[in-house]
């Protein structure tokens, strides 16, 4: 097609009986723009828009919810020394290999309101992280049913904690002097304990010790450990025993139960349980074991 | 021209076919007029009758012809009857098709198209010997008149006036590039004070500051919930439907209600009432199509959609919408509108996936969309008319199987998937409208009852109680409700409305009016005021400015900050169970239009919007949502050039949207400062047109990550040898991702084959591969591109 088509008129180009103008802009428009620039409604209008546009311009600061200190603290009763991690929050960047704080200063307040304090060392929590353990210089031996505050002071501010200790519970089965069987290689057992009152979960640890002969009359001993969450009472444990030459020495059980600021940081990953001022948690829980030995 | 000389005088003979009865008449003349005929003149005469008839029918066959179209420019629909002119002659009318054809000469012509009501179209035409065929389009402009809101023909409610809608038109929709295929909801996002917060292929629209659930979509006035397939990169409505889209950014009026932010109301085309006519797309990744046309005494539209893509790869997943509408006018008093509306939307990894083992399917996961509309409207006498409606409106989500297995796309081993929601309005409407001299009356009375029905429970591990213990409360895709989750709430709405449009003066209107709801389950009376006012400063220029108050009772949670899962097929809403959760909302504006040339307007409107009651979510687990107040700020500037070649616009918006917890004021999830948007659209040639859009907007908020902490106690570790990591958060969306801009653009072709018009089109989204970083805010070195995606089709219109 060797044809031209151009259009004249309506939608698509301007009326060609009058005379070509410039599209944008022309003098006519300016001098329309001058005049409305002379109406006096115009500032009022200008006014008007600046007032609505106004709040647009406001500045909004949010504050930085930036906690310095995370605190992993389960007070456990049944057990006297009690540890506490206190860690400093690391910055998103970098390797962060030290995050211990050895500056805190950690006390527990218990119901009758006698103070324990701790003393911190530093803990290697993996082969490249450094943190810190704060450990009670006396025993504390938790009182099931009773409520106990957490005071942590540093250099930036203070982290406060309170908890209820679970009720006491027992272990029924097995019970210390059983027997445990290995069956064609295989470990199967109920561990079976009552419930404890308070308390939102259980967690159960198998720790089967072993030891294996070298030879030379050198032993090596060893262990493997299982761990078990659950809100359950009864727990039906099965694994693979170590084979030869390990000879299976003695197995320990031990029920924790656990209470809700612990449940509510592991399982809802609240960000800070039982405390405020810091991330973590603090926790209590009441411990049970029972040791048994084997047979083939 | 020839003029052969035969028997006495001369008669001309035109270049138009001359029959061979005439000649065999001359000759036959010539021999009774004359006993001795002259052998060799009749001889001669005969051979230049025979010449005459070979070159003129030689010249017919090889004479160039111009055919085309003539099209109203907005709405793209053809005008049967329209006046067809050549070198200021009249050479006939476009036929019912809107199809002309005219033969031609070599030389230069001129072809003009006219009609009642339009802007004549001109067009000038060089032809030469070697043409054949030339192709025009001539596409006329409504002029711009006040037309009559009465009409029964056809007739739409005609608005009240006050604030005026953005009009969107079927043409506008499909000049513009977008990803896949023209889509009615995204289109708008290319206007000011319309964003897309997210994501470049959401379909969801935030206006001014608003969030979306707080916009109301309809489709002919009836509300739709979820409007989106493919997890909201497309919305429901085809766009071959739509006759118009009218947007109202803020300060809606009183016939729409019960949302904060504003009102997207896609009005279906009406059918054609003389002759049939339609079209049939193939695109990606649908195929399409629509017919319209008389039925008994009124019209019918049919129209429907589908994906293919499962068809011709392992996707396991399609979509569905129908559309019928049926209108009658039994006399010239009244009018009588049905119409039925159908989506669905279905994913079958269980059954249709490679390597999948199922058990126990019972229903495969779909979602959907269903709407019925009856409609009467009643003329009376000249000036007033009556319109009763009732609809009823649905969207639901469900899926149902035990046990089911599959190792597709990632899905984990499911031993419960049960999904039962729905979400059901039904409504009635009685509205009428009274033209006087200087004033327009519009009074209204609405009753609609909205029930929400949730139900679902999936469990993605092992289905035991010792699961759920340790996995408790998992948002599985239905942002911050917990599983399983049950739900059932019910309201009642009755709403009366009233509005007058008066001409206070030569230079003044003034529409003041109010809406008065009553939310039954709460026993809440909402006074709801509305005014705006328009001033001619000048002949050209007009100033406005508008007030109005409005309530919201059904919100989400969802507010697709970072880190939401994109591809999410359904947002849940809730009712407000007390006052307290009723969010309020104030629009004030205030706005100027003048026209910086003949062909260029320029529109800025400034708003303020306050904002009371807005559900909110954290990732507080204790307190996972609350209300909050806030507003919404800003400007948007609009200039337009919608004469002449190219045409198209420059919007910009400057918005601030804050919310305030009580504690400290943050940005909102949606707020964009600032936003560029740049549409041109340019006639090559006539059969080739390209457009191009540029998009142009800071980055949206989010709330960063500035650290860790040590998270895990491995004193009693299960099997973990080493301590993990937890993030710290920022303050609340204190942090911006980068700033954002892409270009897409389409070109589209129009041709004639056998009076019907074929376009061709190909788009590019993103062409220049430009990064989204709303992907990106954690990992800056590991930016990922929204990536280059091409889409190509063809539409047939009949």
């Amino acid at each position: 097609m060797n044809s031209k088509v151009e259009t004249l008129l309506g939608s698509d180009s301007e009326d060609p009986l009058q005379e070509k103008k410039k599209r944008f802009p022309t003098m006519k428009s300016l001098r329309k723009l001058t005049q409305l620039m002379r109406n006096p409604m115009l500032p009022v209008l200008l006014a008007a828009s600046s007032f609505l546009c106004l709040p647009s311009c406001e500045s909004v600061n949010t504050p930085s919810a930036f906690y310095t200190h995370s605190i992993l603290f389960n007070l456990i009763a049944g057990r006297g020394t009690q540890e506490c991690l206190v860690l400093k929050t690391a910055g998103l960047s970098g390797t962060s290999r030290d995050v211990s704080e050895l500056q805190a200063e950690v006390s527990v307040t218990d119901p009758e309101g006698h103070v324990y304090t701790f003393e911190a060392r530093i803990d290697t929590l993996a082969p490249d992280l450094i943190g810190s353990m704060y450990v009670s210089r006396s025993q504390i031996w938790a009182i099931f049913g009773q409520s106990y505050r957490l005071l942590v002071r540093t250099k930036e501010g203070t982290i406060t904690g309170e908890t209820v200790v679970p009720n006491d519970f027992s272990i029924l089965d097995p019970s210390g002097g059983d027997k445990l069987r290995v069956v064609n290689g295989k470990l199967s057992f109920i561990i079976a304990w009552t419930k404890s009152e308070n308390a939102k979960g259980y967690i159960v640890k198998v720790t089967i010790s072993y030891a294996i002969s070298l030879g030379d009359g050198v032993t090596r001993k060893s262990q493997d450990s299982y761990f078990i969450d659950t809100q359950d009472t009864t727990y039906t444990f099965s694994a693979i025993a170590p084979g030869a030459p390990a000879q299976l020495d003695s197995c320990s059980i031990e029920v924790l139960a656990y209470d809700k600021n612990y449940y509510s940081y592991k399982h809802l990953n609240a960000e800070s349980s039982g405390i405020s001022g810091g991330y973590g948690y603090f926790a209590s829980s009441v411990l049970k074991t029972v040791k048994v030995a084997f047979i083939y | 021209m020839i003029r052969a000389r035969l028997a006495k005088g001369y008669f001309l003979v035109s270049r138009e076919a001359v029959p061979m009865q005439l000649i065999c008449r001359v000759i036959f003349w010539r021999t009774l007029e004359r006993e001795r005929a002259v052998l060799r003149g009749t001889f001669i005469e005969l051979l230049l009758a025979i010449a005459l008839l070979l070159s003129t029918a030689y010249a017919q066959e090889h004479n160039p012809i111009v055919r085309g179209f003539v099209t109203d420019k907005r709405t793209g629909e053809r005008l049967p009857g329209a006046i067809i002119a050549l070198d200021d002659k009249p050479a006939g009318t476009a036929d019912r098709n809107g199809y002309f054809e005219l033969p031609l000469t070599a030389g230069l012509h001129l072809v003009r198209g006219s009609m009642v009501g339009y802007e004549p179209d001109l067009k000038k035409i060089v032809v030469t010997n070697t043409d054949k065929e030339i192709t025009i389009f001539l596409r006329l402009e409504q002029k711009a008149v006040e037309l009559s809101p009465v009409s029964v023909v056809g007739s739409r409610l005609a608005d009240q006036g006050g604030i005026k809608p953005m009009d969107f038109y079927k043409e506008d929709l499909q000049k513009i590039p977008q990803f896949a295929e023209s889509d009615p909801l995204r289109a708008v996002q290319s206007l000011p004070g319309v964003t897309s917060a997210t994501i470049d292929f959401n379909a969801q629209i935030y206006l001014r500051g608003g969030n979306f659930d707080e916009t109301l979509i309809a489709l002919d006035g009836v509300p739709l919930y979820n409007p989106y397939h493919l997890a909201g990169w497309l919305s429901i409505v085809n766009g071959d439907l739509i006759g118009v889209e009218k947007l109202y950014r803020s300060n809606y009026p009183v016939n729409y209600g019960g949302y904060l932010s504003g009102a997207l109301d896609l009005i279906t085309k009406d059918g054609h009432q003389h002759y049939y006519k339609g079209s049939v797309s193939l695109g990606i990744p649908t195929i399409r199509g629509y017919i319209e046309g008389p039925l008994w005494k009124g019209s019918l539209i049919l129209g429907a959609r589908r994906t293919y893509l499962e068809v011709i790869t392992d996707i396991p997943y399609h979509f569905l919408d129908l559309f019928a509408k049926y209108e009658t006018t039994p006399d010239n008093k009244n009018l009588f509108r049905a119409s039925a509306f159908y989506s669905r939307d279905a994913f079958n990894p269980f059954t249709h996936g490679k390597g999948t083992t199922c058990v126990d399917v019972i229903q495969e996961p779909n979602w959907g969309n269903q709407i019925f509309q009856l409609a009467w409207t009643h003329l009376f006498g000249n000036n007033a008319q009556c319109e009763i409606s009732a609809y009823s409106t649905k969207s639901s989500v469900k899926t149902d199987g035990t046990k089911i297995r599959s190792n597709n796309f990632g899905l984990p081993e499911t031993n419960c998937a049960h999904i039962a929601n729905f979400i059901t309005e039904l409504g009635l409407k009685l509205e009428g409208r009274l033209l006087g001299n200087r004033y327009s009356l519009l009074v209204g009375f609405e009753a609609k009852s909205q029930q929400l029905n949730y139900d679902w429970n999936i469990h993605w591990t092992a289905y035991s109680d010792q699961e759920e213990f340790l996995f408790p409360k998992v948002e599985s895709f239905y942002d911050y409700a917990e599983n399983p989750f049950q739900y059932d709430a019910k309201e009642q709405l009755f709403s009366a409305y009233v509005s007058n449009r008066v001409e206070v003066a030569d230079r003044l209107i003034l529409d003041a009016g109010a809406r008065l709801s009553y939310l039954y389950g709460l026993r809440k009376l909402l006074p709801l005021p509305y005014a705006h006012v328009e001033y001619k400063l000048t002949r050209d220029v007009q100033l406005s400015g508008g007030y109005g108050r409005y309530f919201q009772n059904i919100y989400t949670m969802k507010e697709n900050k970072s880190r939401d899962n994109m591809f999410t097929p359904y947002t849940v809403f809730f009712l407000a169970d007390d006052e307290t959760k009723i969010a309020y909302s104030d629009h004030y504006v205030a706005g100027i239009e003048l026209p910086l040339s003949e062909t260029i307007t320029c529109g800025m409107e400034g708003y303020y919007k306050s904002r009371k009651n807005l559900a909110s979510s954290y990732n507080d687990v204790s307190n996972r949502y609350r209300f909050e107040d806030g507003y919404s700020a800003g400007v948007d500037v609009l200039l337009k050039k919608t004469r002449g070649n190219p045409s198209g616009w420059l919007g910009y918006s400057f918005l601030r949207a804050i919310k305030d917890n009580g504690a400290y004021k943050y940005f909102a999830n949606y707020d964009r400062t600032h936003s560029l948007k740049f549409f041109v659209n340019w006639g090559i040639s006539e059969s080739w047109s390209a457009s191009a859009l540029w998009t142009l907007a800071s980055g949206v908020p989010y709330t960063p990550i500035i650290g860790k902490y040590v998270a895990t106690d491995y004193y009693w570790a299960q099997s973990e040898m080493f301590p993990s990591w937890r993030p710290v958060e920022g303050g609340k969306n204190s942090a911006r991702t980068d700033l954002y801009h892409r270009l897409d653009i389409g070109i589209t072709g129009s041709f004639i084959w056998q009076r019907v018009l074929i376009k061709p089109y190909i788009e590019v989204f993103n062409v220049y591969n430009s990064p989204n970083p709303y992907y990106d805010e954690f990992r800056k070195d590991e930016q990922r591109a929204s990536n280059v995606v091409p889409t190509f089709g063809v539409t047939i219109e009949f």
